[in-house]
């Protein structure tokens, strides 16, 4: 019944895009690994999703409207088996479920472009800008991979602070319902806001960079600002940050993130190097990131890795990584958690 | 801090750096597909319809016989 509706649905869209000369689009991949995973008491294999990159597939279509303006639609679901930033020691089955992640209507003209819908916040990814050619491993948001596991504490005992708890990369305020505004690219430059609600109210604007600067290579930027209205008396969620990548012509790249967010009594930080090397169809990148009093105040987490991509065709890339996550906590003492994985994204 | 960041931002505006669309790699890639070939999607255009119509109009007919 639902493949028929399914199908139904797409013959109807696919008979509008016909009258309105309008071509749709359907592209997808799947993102499968096998990792690793030692806090000190347990050492388990686990068959995942990859979330640094999930499993999806998307609808889109654009078209001529009126003279020097375009319309169209951005349509993307995820389907994550066992989502690598969610199984745990304790939940090692996790059952897929449909996540949205865009349903967009969207005008673009010279004037720049207006997004409404489900979709990216003005300042989402602001800071996960990143040339290293291997985020499919390994990029600032180290939670994607791990970040449902806890801390052991020395007796062996859970400790209760989880990976992504205490080291995000605060990107602002992810997707949500909204209306955004992206103005014209000018000179690399674009600038974005935009407003929308989650359970509050909540306004996002950012700045963006793109750009080759001549024999030093490649530059991208993006600096964030995003506010979610505080409810029944809390503070607002006040995150401001960005990051740059600069990629060398010789393949050498860098890459860093700061975030500051507003927490009850503190300032939850969050800081990221990586250095990274593009030769080919290889690319290898070290990184290292620190959170600091995201959990709780005094906090201080870090991860450290090395992830490696190789594309031996354009539609795939088989990626491994290898990292550790580390954390200080006043009054406790922690073990490291490492994690192994090896995968393949296949884009189809 | 500020006035740095200006400065690099009026360099980078002025310095006729070339623009290049910046695509996250988190998202699906560019390029081709292991499916939908060079073009890395699949497309349903009006031809395609007007092809799906004649086809379903055929076996209704071979289906009457």
């Amino acid at each position: 019944m639902k493949r028929t509706v399914f199908f139904g649905a797409l013959t109807l869209a696919a008979a509008n895009a016909a009258a309105q000369g309008i071509e749709l689009r359907l592209s997808g991949q799947i993102n499968r690994a096998i990792m690793n995973v030692d806090d000190g008491v347990e050492d388990e294999w686990f068959n995942v999703d990859n979330g640094n990159s999930s499993t999806r597939f998307r609808f889109n279509a654009e078209g001529d409207v009126a003279p020097g303006m375009k319309a169209g639609i951005l349509f993307e679901v995820e389907y994550k088996s066992n989502p690598s930033s969610d199984v745990r020691f304790g939940d090692r089955d996790i059952s897929p479920s449909l996540n949205e992640r865009h349903m967009d209507v969207f005008f673009r003209g010279g004037w720049g472009t207006v997004r409404l819908g489900q979709g990216d916040g003005a300042a989402n990814g602001a800071s996960e800008v990143d040339l290293s050619g291997t985020t499919v491993a390994h990029y600032a948001a180290s939670p994607d991979i791990g970040g449902a596991f806890q801390y052991r504490t020395s007796a062996g005992a859970l400790s209760g602070a989880s990976v992504s708890a205490t080291i995000s990369n605060q990107d602002f305020e992810s997707r949500y319902d909204r209306v955004l505004y992206q103005t014209p690219l000018f000179s690399g430059f674009m600038a974005e806001a935009s407003w929308g609600n989650k359970e509050a109210d909540v306004v996002e604007a950012a700045l963006r960079y793109s750009g080759k600067i001549g024999a030093l290579g490649t530059l991208a930027g993006a600096l964030g600002y995003s506010n979610e209205e505080g409810t029944a008396g809390a503070i607002d969620d006040e995150t401001i940050g960005g990051s740059i990548s600069w990629l060398h012509p010789s393949g050498i790249n860098l890459t860093y993130t700061h975030t500051t967010r507003d927490l009850a009594g503190r300032d939850g930080e969050f800081d990221y190097f990586k250095a990274g090397y593009k030769f080919g169809k290889h690319a290898v990148s070290i990184d290292y990131g620190m959170g600091n009093d995201q959990a709780a105040a005094g906090d201080e987490a870090t991860v450290y890795g090395i992830g490696y991509v190789f594309t031996p065709i354009a539609w795939a890339e088989i990626f491994a990584l290898y990292k550790r996550h580390s954390m200080d906590r006043p009054g406790a003492s922690l073990e490291d958690i490492d994690f192994g994985m090896v995968g393949t994204r296949v884009k189809f | 801090m500020k006035r740095l960041f200006v400065t690099a931002c009026a360099v980078l505006a002025g310095c006729a750096a070339e623009p290049v669309p910046y695509h996250s790699q988190n998202e699906i890639p560019r390029g081709p597909g292991l499916l939908t070939g060079p073009e890395g999607e699949f497309v349903l255009s009006a031809e395609d319809y007007r092809e799906y119509q004649e086809w379903r109009a055929r076996k209704r007919a071979q289906e009457a016989k």
